[in-house]
């Protein structure tokens, strides 16, 4: 049996966990699953960060996750910026917890990659090289995006959560 | 161990610990717990399994590529 993967979430100053995750919608609001429409962006002003891991909470049969790649697909409204503290090189290590701002991220200071990297850009316990032999997660992936006054709102797209797996 | 607010998005309900939200039975996934794949896939991922293959795919070819090196 393969390994049981869940995306978990993390808000407000308690670090409070949104476990399995149905979305990730990015608001005016510090909160999970969020309704983009009834929490827009004001043109100008940024979302809030989301602080976000990937969780094993099974390994089944298999004996090893690694390789977390993270990315964009689909456009950005007008000239707005996603940014991330993923990265494939110069990776600044596991990412603590800070209570998530929406004033512009000090955490989140890499371009959001718009197709797939070539190696993992996540960590798993502070390394790119990591991996999970067990249940666990993985390090925090921190991101915004950051907009401009000229942008519309109401843009869509999908953000990809990959990893590899070793049976 | 830290204790956290945890909750599980699918179900609602809340756990002190990260154990108590891996051995709850969810209501939304028709009993199976977050270390079931059904849970992700009636919940969140209904195409869980597909993607699970995929990562499968890369982690065989990763083996099979690091036995030509040695």
């Amino acid at each position: 049996m393969p390994a049981t993967i869940v995306i978990n979430e993390y808000n407000t100053v308690g670090e409070s966990k949104e476990a399995n995750i149905t979305n990730t919608n990015m608001g005016s609001d510090d909160s999970p699953n969020l309704d983009a429409v009834a929490n827009p962006v004001v043109p100008g002003e940024n979302t809030y960060e989301k602080y976000q891991k990937l969780e094993v909470t099974a390994l089944g049969g298999s004996s090893k996750i690694d390789a977390i790649k993270i990315w964009r697909t689909g456009a950005l409204g007008g000239s707005a910026v996603h940014k991330t503290n993923a990265r494939e090189s110069a990776y600044g290590g596991a990412e603590s917890f800070a209570t998530p701002v929406v004033t512009a991220s000090s955490k989140a200071i890499e371009t959001m990659p718009s197709s797939e990297p070539s190696g993992a850009n996540l960590g798993i316990g502070g390394s790119l090289t990591g991996s999970l032999t067990a249940t666990g997660e993985s390090d925090y992936l921190v991101h915004q995006i950051q907009t401009d006054a000229g942008d519309t709102a109401g843009s869509t797209s999908d953000l990809n959560y990959q990893y590899d797996e070793t049976a | 161990m830290k204790q956290l607010n945890i909750r599980c998005s699918p179900c609602g309900e809340r756990f002190n610990t990260n154990e108590e939200y891996l051995n709850h039975k969810c209501s939304k996934a028709d009993g199976f717990t977050p270390k079931d794949q059904e849970y992700v896939i009636k919940t969140t991922t209904a195409n869980f399994a597909k993607i699970s293959q995929s990562a499968l795919g890369r982690g065989a070819k990763k083996k099979i590529e690091a036995s030509k090196i040695k």
